[in-house]
């Protein structure tokens, strides 16, 4: 007689056999004792692997480390694991004024020089289609010249971070903002804060990609606020088209959208019930806009 | 733009756990998560909506694997403050943290295919979902579910047997 083997009988185990199949499987290890002890095995086996797998849930709180006291760019994207307080407060209202760019001579858009630009990043101040670079922002929801007075969460800066405080290293920066190194705004009860964002439209249907330090390009998540994750869930193409939007929803359901502002620039417009507000950029976002070269963004939360 | 929403409620927190035990990292899973499901806008059509989802973040996971090492000494770098943190925790903390790790390391012995078959299963997929995301035949999934739990069963005790260094860490 032949025996079953492993494969089979973990397939019968897992409930992916066919009823005849696992009537075959039954039978057989009725009437035989090696098989049935393979069958046993593979049952500890089952339950073994599944004890250990769920051992690595334990891997995130474990290493992954509590939010840092102060709202920083640098870590605040650990905040949704403990989404607890983003219902604190009062609605936020949150601008964030997406600038696309102004042509003028290309400037390498890697602002500190110990910053190695993000390989899409490179190409757009040497590449023949992304010869543009933003070179001003104004939002049109916020009048405060954004990048100048306001202190920036260490967001990369077209406009060069000589003229902006400092990026800082995304591990440093908890303990540098917690000692008051730099007077950073905070998001906690805040009137007004703002950071930048650059990111580089590489075609007709670029990628937005943002980051808070060159070095770390490609790895900010989506929007968030404090807990609550925002998710993209839709395009539009921005360049010329006014009713151009890009709406997005976070996980609870709450709904904001891109709104054209002008003749070049869009807003993402999301009222909150936060008081504690963090913005994360996704690295790709779904934006789309027609032609190539740096866009830069700016994100404002203003205490209504 | 097609039904993200309920994609998102109902595949968000398996996907999540999926490539967290995969990666080690929530916060990277996070971002593999949210890029599959912006993937998932474009996606006009979707036979089996699981499977594509799995299949997708299965594959950004490997297109991302050369940022691994720098993902790597970051998770290490945090690792190092979280043990600087927990010498005050209770002992039963710690063994958790060690089981955890152990488990990390055992799972870090299986061949791609093979971990990423069993993480699948975990998560409920089906043969035929498992099969379709990492392009198996579907009978051959219970020969790779089955090799993948017993070297995984082996390489943790192993791990339990061998890696006293680390369990005595305090």
């Amino acid at each position: 007689m032949t025996h079953i083997d492993e494969g089979t009988i973990h397939a019968w185990l897992d409930g992916a056999l066919t009823p005849s199949e696992g009537a075959a499987v039954e039978a057989h290890t009725a009437s035989c004792a090696q098989c049935a002890a393979q069958v046993a095995e593979a049952r500890g086996l089952l339950a073994g692997a599944s004890r250990i797998l769920s051992a690595l849930d334990e891997v995130p709180a474990g290493v992954v480390p509590v939010r840092a006291p102060d709202i920083t760019w640098a870590k605040p994207r650990r905040r949704w694991l403990r989404p607890t307080g983003w219902a604190v407060a009062a609605g936020v209202m949150l601008a964030v004024g997406v600038m696309t760019a102004r042509r003028q001579p290309a400037v390498p858009p890697a602002p500190t020089a110990k910053a190695t630009p993000q390989p899409n990043a490179a190409p757009a101040s040497s590449s023949p289609h992304t010869g543009t670079l933003n070179k001003s922002v104004k939002t049109q929801a916020v009048p405060t010249a954004v990048g100048a007075a306001v202190p920036t969460f260490g967001m990369q800066t077209a406009a060069k971070s000589a003229s902006a405080p400092a990026v800082r290293d995304s591990v440093a920066a908890p303990r540098a903002m917690a000692a008051g190194a730099e007077e950073p705004r905070r998001a906690v009860g805040l009137e007004r804060s703002t950071m930048r964002l650059d990111a580089v439209v590489t075609g007709g249907a670029g990628a937005i990609r943002l980051a808070k330090d060159p070095a770390q390009l490609g790895v900010q998540p989506v929007c968030f606020t404090d807990g609550v994750r925002v998710l993209i869930l839709d395009t539009a193409s921005v360049a010329g088209d006014d009713r151009a939007r890009l709406a997005v929803r976070d996980t609870s359901g709450v709904v904001g959208e891109w709104q054209r502002v002008g003749a070049d620039s869009v807003a993402l417009r999301i009222a909150r019930p936060v008081a504690r507000t963090v913005w994360g950029m996704m690295r790709e976002g779904a934006v789309d806009f027609s032609g190539a070269g740096m866009v830069t963004a700016s994100c404002e939360a203003v205490k209504r | 733009m097609h039904d993200v929403d309920r994609l998102f409620r109902e595949y968000h927190a398996p996907l999540v756990r999926y490539l967290t035990r995969r990666l080690g990292d929530r916060d990277w899973a996070e971002e593999v998560a949210q890029e599959t499901f912006l993937r998932a806008l474009r996606q006009t059509a979707m036979t089996n909506e699981r499977a594509w989802l799995f299949t997708v973040a299965t594959n950004l996971v490997r297109d991302g694997a050369r940022q691994e090492s720098r993902r790597r000494r970051h998770l290490e770098l945090l690792r190092a403050e979280e043990e600087g943190r927990m010498v005050e925790s209770p002992a039963l903390a710690m063994e958790r943290a060690e089981d955890a790790a152990r488990a990390r390391r055992a799972l870090e012995q299986l061949a791609e295919r093979d971990r990423e078959a069993l993480l699948m299963r975990e998560e409920g997929l089906d043969y035929h979902e498992i099969a379709a995301a990492l392009d198996l035949s579907v009978g051959s999934v219970g020969t790779t579910l089955a090799r993948a739990r017993r070297r995984l069963v082996e390489m943790f005790e192993g791990e339990r047997g061998g890696g006293g260094d680390k369990a005595v860490k305090r």
